[in-house]
């Protein structure tokens, strides 16, 4: 099959049109299909404080975390903190540890009790906070001694980087 | 020889446009349908509620369980002491996208169950063994 000169030029001039017009409908087409990721991804969006909340009750509620547990009763009482549990060690050993390697794509938290000036943090928390939770707590010391106090829990939510990991 | 003079050639462009164009309609059509007939969302909810009720239970001290107030018909329900995996039931093989999620339990403390073919789930805590079963 062979084609006369004057539609050889109309074949060369459509092919460059219908090249700027496969990039301008492959843009569209992409464009769409983010536009659909986009809204699929808000409609299944959580507020992170949510969570946050909830996994944060452990902080204050539990005797594996930093509740007080009296030694003789086992009586728990939630709200308190008994001061000698609340260390980092006790965090990552008892508490709450995220996954060393992908553990930056959740949540990690930073405790600090004002008035006390003591602060510990879980393992894959690095001082990117997006918001801080405070609650009202008694704090009992060594000799046994309760003072208020509050409980400021920076919250990181996760590194833009590894989310990911969340999202799988 | 055939040869294709300027309104052969045309007609052929024409034909080359409509299939072009026909091509982009369905391309649109299938991702259309795909994320209307997607059930991730619906598994993404499941799976935000399921890792709250845990944690929410994990903070507390004691005993305790709840009763997840939704018609679960349809899907499946795997939880371990790591996450929580929500799949879809479906007639040949396993559901290629299950949404996880990730949680973290203190001392201690271990989960376990699976929930399939019902429309109840209960989730319950006790001696620090989280499990979900059908309610009953």
């Amino acid at each position: 099959m062979s084609i006369n000169k004057k539609a050889q030029f109309d074949v060369a001039r459509k092919s460059i049109y219908w090249m700027i017009a496969g990039f301008i409908i492959t843009l569209v087409v992409i464009g769409f299909v983010l536009i659909i990721v986009n809204y699929r991804n808000a409609l299944t969006e959580f507020p992170p404080e949510i969570n946050a909340e909830f996994i944060s009750l452990r902080f204050t509620n539990i005797p594996e975390c930093f509740a007080y547990q009296d030694v003789d009763t086992k009586r728990v009482y939630p709200g308190v903190i008994d001061l000698d549990k609340f260390t980092t060690e006790r965090m990552e050993l008892l508490c709450y540890k995220t996954n060393p390697e992908k553990g930056h794509g959740t949540f990690n938290f930073e405790l600090e009790l004002r008035d006390k000036g003591t602060t510990i943090k879980t393992n894959n928390y690095f001082n990117a906070a997006t918001f801080t939770l405070k609650r009202n707590v008694f704090v009992r010391d060594a000799n046994g001694i309760l003072s208020k106090d509050e409980l400021l829990i920076h919250t990181q939510v996760k590194i833009p980087h590894f989310r990911n990991y969340e999202d799988t | 020889m055939l040869r294709l003079n300027k309104k052969g050639s045309s007609i052929l462009m024409a034909i080359f446009e409509i299939l072009a164009v026909i091509l982009v309609i369905l391309i649109t059509f299938s991702v259309a349908t795909e994320f209307a007939g997607s059930t991730n969302t619906q598994k993404t909810f499941y799976a935000e509620d399921m890792r709250m009720m845990i944690n929410t239970l994990v903070g507390t001290p004691g005993d305790a369980s709840i009763e997840y107030p939704k018609d679960i018909t349809g899907y499946t329900f795997l939880l371990t002491s790591d996450e929580i995996v929500v799949l879809e039931d479906q007639d040949e093989g396993t559901d290629p996208f299950p949404v996880r999620r990730y949680m973290s339990l203190p001392f201690e403390h271990s989960a376990s169950g699976s929930v399939k073919d019902t429309g109840t789930l209960c989730i319950k805590k006790q001696n620090k063994i989280v499990t979900i079963k059908p309610c009953q």
